[in-house]
């Protein structure tokens, strides 16, 4: 049993032996390799983080931090360059590669997404968002010269954002001559407008606080009642900052048609005003006021030709008036928002930049010269009425006295 | 009466759910579902955001299914502001979604192979399922997270080489897969875990509106949303459906869905080499809001979105179809005879939990009344 027993294991192990001891098995295991291919990743993978492959070529404009959706970017100033160039955080990087196609000039790369999307139309995310007030734009176009991506374009009455253009660099902002022209609303800010939209829309304020604050509620209405019967100056709606988030219409939904642009005014609620992230629903004028303050454009009377092109220009309602005395053209540096739009398009270099208070003075005195002139030209005006009415009625008197006489 | 519980954290568990099976001996009598503990509130992240960076969150909803859920709200988006997205992104869309689905089905097949213990299948599934990933990682650059949709079409072409790997993958994954499912169907022991086990019939379906291989495993092919998708519409489609409702049943679905889904990426394909043009249109989003449904891996998805005029989304919600399977599973739960039965039974609904986790019941502190959390009521 045992001798059996011990030829078969013999036998087992000699099979064995004979099985893997052959020369291709010996070649293969001695000389194993894992195939290439294995180990590299192909083209298009995706490996993080995102690449700054040509820092010569950045402009700093912030496009790629704004579309960042897990906030990994950050622009920190770099002296190799001299510039602020994009630091990327590895461990916040998702590789969604919204940054690579973002960059207007093509600095950043992952797996082969530049390549892959060169020239293919795509919509810039952004963290802040600019949007032109037409109310307060002066078309002087000095955004439009600015913007490094062509975001901006014209029309005959204001300048408005493309927004699939634009990558939020602020250069408009800085350039632009009139406060607060160019509005920002941020992701924060639309997100806190929209909650409090819900929050009023189903009185969730009342219901989270105690009882006390729904008799303040009924107090501000009462002085909101107030507050309408002091206020009969009715609301509108600028159609260039609507985007149409429909914040208002949830508060209100009768009072409020955001296809025509037009509000119901018996229905409108006083609330809308603070749910719109734009300002887009308006009571009251909005003064347009200029950043430079020291310095004003005046014009030069001994070059002026009287060709009017600037009074035609202005976009600043009463900025620039003709004086009946020298029918020249004068700049009022209180309302003179320095859009140098008078300056670049006068044909004879007659108007220059000088500083305000020599401007304030020489306004003054061309101004009280006009009046001066008017109130003169009034008095003569009654006077001669008065005495042509005279004479005739003289005239008359002296007939009657004739035929008398007669 | 005794409770079993299992989880939050528990060996069976891929993700944090809890399970209390009420237990008389090993039969189970009946059960209660805990969850909430991975809640992360995506829809008030993703408010206010511009939509290619929401599409990008969407995109983290699911870890698996994470495709379909861009598919969905970029079609949405589509849908109200009609956008018209070239024919080539179309079935690009159609390939990749299918190719998901097929990895998607393969995972599900081999986690409830393991919870059998039968571990061989479970590691032929997953070694099947490996070559899909290697085909998403090439068209589309990452393996879960593609980030390969946009509104208004898909962020790169495919070229020849491509296409031509995509077909000698999918005649390989092909006879694979006849080969696992030879395997499942004719196995002895599996068909005794499987058959006559977690059975659910029509009237169950209809009380707990259970979808997706769930529904189709019991004689409803209808609930298959392909069938109403306007690009599927245009293949040689049918649904696959079993008539007994029970685990077994439910793989059944899984594997004849992965071989159907074969064929559908080869129509798709087809249809492909026939266009020419780009494959992405300029996104001109309006203000509104509106709804699109489509067949995720595991059922119905549902999307309402609303946006404002340059694409910066107000609101969103998001319905996924665990949330009806899970429901289902407590029906299921009544015809199992031992707690190893529950615990196949939990596995072959495919359950996503972190899918799943997107409603929020608010409590009036007050009145004390309860209400969901929808899209137009708080």
């Amino acid at each position: 049993m045992l001798i059996i027993y011990m030829c078969d294991i013999m036998s087992s192990t000699l099979w064995y032996l004979y099985e893997f001891v052959r020369k291709k098995r010996i070649i293969s295991f001695t000389c194993a390799k894992t195939d290439i291919e294995c180990t590299i990743p192909p083209k298009r993978y995706r490996k993080v983080p995102v690449i700054v492959e040509f820092p010569k070529k950045c402009i700093s404009c912030s496009a790629c931090k704004g579309a960042c959706p897990a906030f990994a970017i950050e622009l920190v100033h770099n002296e190799e360059y001299n510039k602020k160039i994009p630091v990327i955080d590895d461990g916040s990087c998702i590789t969604c590669a919204l940054c690579v196609e973002s960059c207007p000039t093509g600095v950043l790369e992952i797996g082969s997404v530049r390549e892959d999307v060169e020239g293919k139309d795509f919509s810039i995310p952004k963290y802040t968002n600019l949007i032109i007030d037409e109310e307060l734009c002066v078309n002087c176009s000095l955004c439009k010269n600015t913007c490094p991506v062509e975001a901006i374009s014209n029309n005959e009455r204001t300048h408005y954002i493309i927004d699939s253009k634009c990558i939020q660099c602020m250069r408009c902002i800085d350039v632009c001559p009139v406060i607060d022209a160019i509005k920002t609303y941020d992701e924060q800010q639309l997100k806190e407008k929209i909650k409090l939209t819900y929050d009023l829309k189903f009185n969730r304020l009342n219901k989270i606080n105690n009882i006390e604050t729904t008799d303040n509620i009924n107090n501000t209405n009462n002085e909101e009642m107030e507050n309408k019967n002091k206020n009969t100056e009715k609301p509108r709606i600028v159609k260039s900052l609507c985007i149409k988030c429909y914040n208002c219409k949830d508060i209100n939904l009768e009072g409020i048609n955001l296809e025509e642009y037009c509000i119901n005014y018996e229905k409108w609620n006083r609330k809308t005003l603070e749910v719109c992230p734009t300002t887009a629903l308006r009571i009251g004028e909005v003064k347009k006021i200029g950043k430079i303050k020291d310095k004003c454009y005046v014009v030069d009377e001994d070059n002026c030709i009287g060709c009017r092109i600037c009074y035609k220009v202005c976009e600043v309602e009463n900025t620039i008036e003709i004086s009946s005395e020298t029918r020249m053209p004068y700049i009022n540096p209180n309302l003179c928002v320095r859009c140098s739009l008078c300056y670049n398009e006068c044909p004879v270099y007659a108007i220059n930049l000088e500083s305000t208070e020599n401007v304030k003075k020489l306004y003054e005195h061309r101004k009280v010269n006009n009046e001066f002139k008017e109130i003169i030209t009034n008095d003569l005006n009654e006077l001669s009425l008065k005495y042509i009415n005279s004479l005739s009625e003289i005239k008359k008197e002296m007939k009657k006295l004739n035929d008398k006489g007669t | 009466m005794n409770v079993v519980p299992i989880g939050p954290i528990h060996p069976i568990l891929k993700e944090p759910i809890r399970l209390k099976l009420i237990v008389e001996g090993e039969q189970v009598l009946g059960s209660e579902v805990e969850m909430g503990y991975v809640h992360r509130g995506i829809e008030r992240i993703i408010e206010g955001k511009h939509h290619l960076k929401g599409i990008h969150l969407v995109e983290r909803v699911c870890g698996i299914c994470s495709y379909i859920h861009t598919y969905t709200f970029a079609e949405c988006i589509e849908n109200y502001s009609k956008i018209e997205i070239p024919d080539k992104a179309k079935y690009l869309r159609v390939i990749t979604c299918e190719l998901e689905r097929i990895h998607s089905h393969l995972i599900a097949s081999a986690v409830y192979n393991f919870s059998i213990e039968h571990e061989t299948l479970g590691m032929w599934g997953l070694n099947a399922r490996e070559h899909v990933m290697d085909l998403l990682e090439m068209i589309t650059g990452n393996r879960v997270n593609m980030g390969y949709n946009l509104v208004g079409g898909v962020r790169a072409d495919i070229n020849k080489e491509m296409i031509d790997k995509i077909h000698n993958k999918l005649n390989e994954l092909r006879d694979d897969l006849k080969n696992i499912v030879a395997a499942f169907e004719t196995g002895p022991l599996i068909g005794l875990r499987g058959k006559g086990i977690g059975v659910i019939k029509y009237k169950g379906i209809m009380k707990t509106r259970a979808v997706g291989p769930i529904a189709r495993a019991a004689a409803l092919p209808e609930s298959d949303w392909r069938l109403r998708h306007p690009v599927y519409k245009t293949f040689k489609f049918k649904p696959v459906w079993f008539e007994n409702g029970d685990c077994h049943d439910r793989m059944e679905v899984r594997h004849h869905e992965v071989l159907g889904s074969i064929d559908l990426i080869e129509q798709a394909l087809e249809a492909y080499n026939e266009c020419a043009g780009d494959v992405r249109v300029k996104a001109d989003i309006k203000g509104g809001e509106g709804e699109w449904r489509n067949e995720a891996h595991r059922g119905e998805v549902t999307y309402k979105v609303a946006t404002t005029n340059n694409g910066i989304i107000k609101r969103i919600l998001v319905r996924t179809p665990t949330v009806m399977n899970i429901e289902a599973m407590k029906i299921m739960f009544r015809t199992c005879p031992t707690i190893s039965d529950a615990v196949t039974t939990y596995t072959s609904i495919d359950p996503c939990v972190s899918c799943t986790e997107r409603t929020i019941i608010l409590k009036d502190s007050k009145t004390g009344k309860t209400s969901n959390y929808s899209f137009n009521l708080i």
